[in-house]
């Protein structure tokens, strides 16, 4: 396959036949993509790609996670929330009793 | 061009009988469709296909081997140039970027996290082409890389996604099958 003129014009063609909400609709809700929303969590802190692990974090509100894309299972169990983030790693100090506070 | 695929042996007379189902998810890399290790990059895709089916007998949340024998088949993999999305040359990937550039220019201040695999599978449901076989080059962890958690980015496969493999995959046949070693 070659991006020739012809092949431009069905690929334009498509989407000059469909709307922005229809469009992020079907993406979304059809074929699986996910918002981007990455937002620094706290500027200060970083995170480390990591295999197979997985971390408690304590939270006192929201934050956003650097990629929510592996946020899975998220439970609220009063101020505490487990998050299983398989591929991702804080590079901080972890205490898996207490948990890791991202209190700024 | 021939193409191996590595897989539970428990699972070949099925596939051999009544054809390759699909891998749905979004960790494919190509999209939905039949995966197997071609010639390209690699030099031995069989080899790396046995290795993959080793990789993959293992569960890791679970701790324990979902299956005990696996085994290779090899088919020929058909189809027509004008079906072919060959992603390892800038070719292919152009084709992906205008779809994936349309898309941004239309949604304006909504942002997507744009995968390749949600992307194909996005162009072909939506017949915006007509792909019917995908090849790419990646970097994919066998046994070793994921018990060493080693994860380079220089690309050590090429592997070819059927999406309709009945159509797509001849001459299917078993040609490795062995005992993983715990």
């Amino acid at each position: 396959m070659k991006l020739d003129e012809k092949l431009k014009q069905k690929i334009d063609s498509y989407f000059e036949n469909i709307s922005a909400d229809e469009l992020y609709n079907i993406l979304t809700k059809k074929y699986g993509f996910v918002d981007n929303i990455d937002k620094p969590i706290y500027e200060h802190k970083s995170f480390d790609l990591y295999d197979n692990e997985n971390f408690y974090v304590k939270l006192d509100h929201v934050v956003y996670f650097k990629n929510l894309f592996y946020q899975q299972n998220i439970e609220n169990n009063n101020s505490i929330f487990k998050f299983e983030i398989p591929l991702v790693h804080c590079s901080g100090a972890v205490d898996e009793n207490e948990g890791y506070s991202l209190a700024a | 061009m021939e193409g191996f695929h590595g897989t539970d042996k428990s699972k070949v007379k099925s596939i051999l009988d009544t054809g390759l189902i699909p891998s749905i998810g979004d960790n494919e890399w190509l999209g939905d469709g039949g995966y197997f290790f071609v010639n390209g990059i690699n030099e031995d895709p069989a080899s790396q296909a046995e290795k993959w089916a080793i990789a993959e007998s293992w569960d890791k949340n679970e701790k324990k081997y979902k299956y005990l024998y696996f085994a290779v088949l090899k088919g020929k993999i058909v189809v027509d140039e004008k079906n072919f999305l060959d992603l390892t040359t800038g070719e292919g990937v152009a084709i992906l970027d205008y779809v994936q550039q349309r898309c941004i220019d239309k949604l304006k201040d909504k942002r997507l996290k744009f995968i390749d695999g949600f992307l194909i599978n996005f162009a072909r449901g939506e017949k915006i082409f007509d792909v019917k076989v995908a090849k790419g080059n990646f970097y994919i962890k066998f046994e070793e890389e994921r018990i060493l958690f080693i994860s380079r980015r220089i690309p050590n496969c090429t592997i070819c996604a059927i999406y309709n493999p009945a159509e797509n995959i001849i001459d299917m046949e078993q040609i490795k099958n062995g005992r993983i070693k715990q």
